[in-house]
């Protein structure tokens, strides 16, 4: 029987050392008999990063986590036996899970921009077109424009970079427009912090984003593409300019693609890590090589994009369910999801969650299913507060939302947005004051800092925040606050602007008992704000082990032996070392 | 075509932009960061309407370059609008404390400044029109470095610009007059960089820095504009045969 042995090497897995992995399975199986010997493949990201590398032996897709090279031999030895046990997942339950189906991380999954991603290897052409790709670019050729436009429409698809626009409906006013050169762009500018859906389908299925860009570009009109990939995705980088290649060589880039008239050649640009330059004119602006400051669109890029021609951009997620469009039918596609966002999304889950990783889910799932099904709750069964969608200018979402179905639409009319699908747990222990500060913070550096309410507004409501959060808030800072959210999401040019206020708006909408427990009490309730706790042991749980002391930076820690410890309040300094390390629970958060 | 503002029926050109068409009507909106000379760069955001749409709701946009089509509604008052104004005002103020300009504006639309925003050093509002102004006129010797709260305006690397001539339009422009030029008897120093005068060879008065002037013309004879209409004038009189 023919097996495969696929080894993850997504960023995650190589920087766990998958490609140790990979070496020592090719080394492993070299002196096997032909009739056994395994076909090893390195494949994209599996999405369950934090237990990599994953090795998938196929066609049984026994899955085993955090392989490390020692472990190679004995997989191979148990090829035609039972898995080998200690290396496969444990449910909740602590039974073991055999595939990757059975996995409650992947159970209510259902991929379709990652379809390939895992699977195939995205140096390898032959293995794409195996599965179906480069048949939606053979079918799109074959109808007209406007049919091709059509069959997006009738999908639904809208833009998964973040805004949500109808996919098809950009096209067709780009295909409108009379131009002897149009443009069409790819955004692989990723930027939120913890977001990583774009990376890992560059990484790992290329080929199913340059189909999509080449469908994108022959709907519109275009003969020339880009790719915006920002320069610290280095994998992503190499993956995709190995695929131009490859698909250049193969006649699905180029003249007379697939033998018809239609020409396109794409070329990547590198982004130099500016958030703001995921901004569509920003992007642009910055392609040309100026400034990546986001112009006024009273005139939209659809007319008058990069270098003044007609332009369409679309989001790298977007580019991977096109190619899936035009191969199975937008009707077909359609089917999934809700009335309004059709299709599935990728998330990338963290935070204070038990699985962490990549998902998609069906449009219409909700954030519990996300958060408890997928995710599988919060890590010692702490209490859930809320779940922050949308990246730094999303909004979170409290416990009473958590049964909101995951569209477009419902997210923004719950004050935050799907944004790029980032998705952040938090726990009791997470400060929401604490967390709007670091979210301003980020988007106060990553402003482009063109218009007034944005820059200078994320710079005083930087400084409310801090203030607050070290003990210095007055009630009036809320107001302040307020108003200057109100004109920072009123006022601002971009989209980054007019979202930049959200954390705060969200947060004082649905916490703003916390805030007054900072302004009021001069109190932090999740226990981070250093300014506002103090730790304390407690004498009837300390078991005088003396583990805190020694791990206390400043000595402030002193006892005697199996008596209780004390804390010098004047000595220490908050780092927490001491919680963390006590094995009895005897340090208290005051 | 015509286009309503605040109620009133005004004569608009295509291609103009709301601000051009209410302002030579004389329809006050107030703004810091456009100019006639330049491409709008709407970053001040003072400029801001309502667009009154078919619909019945209504958008913000900024004035100085939304574009001018057949039958639009602008109101320049609202609630809203008046909101945002004060609010833009204070962080300007925040940004160039005491500056004359924004203090009149303030006056105008009753704001005082709010004591807890934190005021920054310097008078610089970050409009950009230095720099559009800078990239108009053909040195381009200015941008906008860094991004965020850090942003300045600066030349390349904060050194001295190969490309500037001296011209000093940055700071003529410049609404907060925040550009240091400094005009002594020998020369200009602008930018970090000096530059000589180039006089009048007839009268000896300043005409402007010799960079500037080499771009300006290619006549070897430096007059200032005075002494040129007077030398044509003798031309004339020469060739018309008077005395």
């Amino acid at each position: 029987m023919s097996r495969e042995i696929l080894v993850c090497c997504g960023t995650g897995c190589l920087a766990n050392g998958s490609q140790a992995v990979v070496d020592e399975f090719r080394s492993a199986s070299e002196g096997l008999d032909i009739s056994v010997k395994p076909y090893i493949k390195k494949v994209g990201c599996n999405g369950f990063c934090e237990n990599g590398p994953m090795v998938t032996i196929l066609p049984d897709h026994i899955t085993y986590y955090r392989v490390h090279p020692k472990d190679v031999e004995e997989i191979i030895q148990n090829l035609d036996k039972d898995p080998v046990e200690r290396l496969l997942y444990k449910n909740e339950d602590g039974k073991p899970v055999r595939s990757r189906g059975e996995n409650p991380f992947y159970v209510p999954q259902l991929k379709i921009a990652l379809r390939n991603t895992g699977i195939v290897d995205p140096g390898e052409i032959d293995d794409y077109i195996e599965r179906g790709g480069y048949e939606g670019l053979r079918k799109a050729l074959a109808m007209s424009q406007e049919e091709v436009i059509n069959e997006i429409e009738i999908s639904g698809l809208r833009g998964r970079g973040g805004a949500g626009f109808p996919t098809g409906k950009k096209w067709r006013s780009c295909f409108e427009v009379p131009s002897d050169q149009k443009y069409m762009l790819c955004n692989g500018d990723e930027g939120d912090p913890g977001a990583f859906m774009d990376r890992s389908i560059m990484e790992g299925d290329p080929h199913s984003v340059l189909e999509g860009l080449a469908i994108g570009a022959y709907a519109i009109g275009a003969s020339k593409g880009i790719l915006y990939i920002r320069d610290e995705y280095g994998l992503a980088l190499q993956q995709v300019q190995k695929a131009i290649n490859e698909a250049k060589d193969r006649g699905f880039l180029g003249k007379n693609i697939l033998n018809s008239s239609f020409e396109f050649d794409c070329e990547i640009v590198r982004g130099g890590g500016a958030f703001v330059c995921g901004e569509s004119s920003a992007l642009m602006s910055s392609i040309e090589g100026r400034v990546g400051e986001p112009r006024v669109k009273y005139i939209r890029s659809v007319e008058k994009g990069l270098f003044e021609k007609p332009t369409v951009l679309n989001n790298v997620e977007t580019l991977a369910n096109v190619s899936y469009i035009l191969a199975h039918g937008g009707a077909e596609y359609a089917k999934l999801g809700t009335e309004g966002s059709k299709g599935t999304k990728v998330f990338s889950l963290v935070g204070k969650v038990n699985r962490t990783g990549l998902v998609e889910l069906p449009m219409g799932a909700t954030l519990r299913e996300l958060v408890f099904h997928v995710g599988g709750g919060i890590p010692g069964n702490r209490p859930f507060k809320a779940v922050q969608t949308g990246g730094p200018s999303g909004g979170c979402i409290p416990e009473r939302l958590m049964d909101l179905k995951i569209d477009f639409d419902s997210l923004k009319a719950n004050g935050s947005m799907m944004g790029s699908g980032g998705v952040i747990v938090m726990d009791d222990t997470t400060c929401m004051v604490e967390l709007a500060r670091y979210y301003v913070k980020f988007l106060a550096e990553e402003s482009c800092g063109k218009c007034t309410p944005c820059r200078e507004g994320l710079r005083n409501m930087l400084d409310i925040l801090t203030r607050i959060c070290e003990g210095d808030g007055e009630m009036s800072d809320l107001d302040l606050l307020e108003e200057l959210a109100f004109t920072a999401s009123n006022a601002s040019l971009c989209e980054l602007g007019k979202t930049a206020a959200n954390p705060v708006m969200s947060t004082l909408e649905h916490f703003r008992d916390e805030y007054e427990a900072h302004i009021v009490d001069k109190r932090c309730p999740a226990g981070v704000c250093t300014n506002l706790i103090e730790y304390r042991i407690l004498p009837e749980k300390c078991k005088g082990c003396s583990l805190c002391a020694k791990n206390c930076p400043t000595n402030a820690i002193t006892g005697e032996l199996r008596k209780p410890y004390v804390i010098d309040k004047s000595l220490c300094i908050k780092c927490g070392n001491c919680k963390s390390k006590c094995k009895f629970d005897a340090i208290a958060v005051e | 075509m015509m286009i309503t503002v605040d109620g009133r029926e005004i004569c608009a050109y295509p291609g103009e932009t709301v601000l051009q068409a209410a302002r030579r009507e004389g329809i006050w909106i107030p703004s810091l960061c456009y100019s006639e000379a330049t491409e709008p760069t709407s970053s001040c955001r003072l400029c801001m309407v309502e667009l009154l749409e078919k619909n019945g709701r209504s958008k913000l946009v900024t004035s100085c370059s939304y574009p001018i089509s057949d039958g639009l509604k602008i109101s320049t008052e609202s609630e809203r609008l008046t909101k945002l104004r004060k609010t833009l005002l204070k962080l300007l103020y925040s940004q160039a404390p005491e500056n004359p300009l924004i203090l009149e504006l303030m006056k105008r639309y009753d704001v005082e400044p709010e004591k807890k925003l934190k005021e920054k050093d310097g008078q610089c509002i970050l409009c950009g029109l230095c720099v559009q102004v800078c990239k108009k006129l053909g040195s381009a010797s200015l941008a906008t470095v860094q991004r965020g709260t850090t942003k300045k305006v600066s030349t390349p690397y904060d050194t001295q610009a190969a490309s500037c001539i001296g011209c000093a339009s940055c700071a003529t422009f410049c609404p907060t007059k925040c550009i240091e030029v400094t005009d002594t008897e020998e020369g200009r120093t602008i930018w970090n960089k000096k530059f000589e005068w180039v006089r009048c060879e007839k009268c000896g008065i300043i005409i402007t820095t010799d960079k500037h002037y080499k771009a300006s013309t290619d006549s070897d004879t430096a007059l200032c504009s005075d002494c040129k209409k007077k030398a044509i004038t003798d031309v004339f009189a020469e060739t018309l045969g008077e005395e």
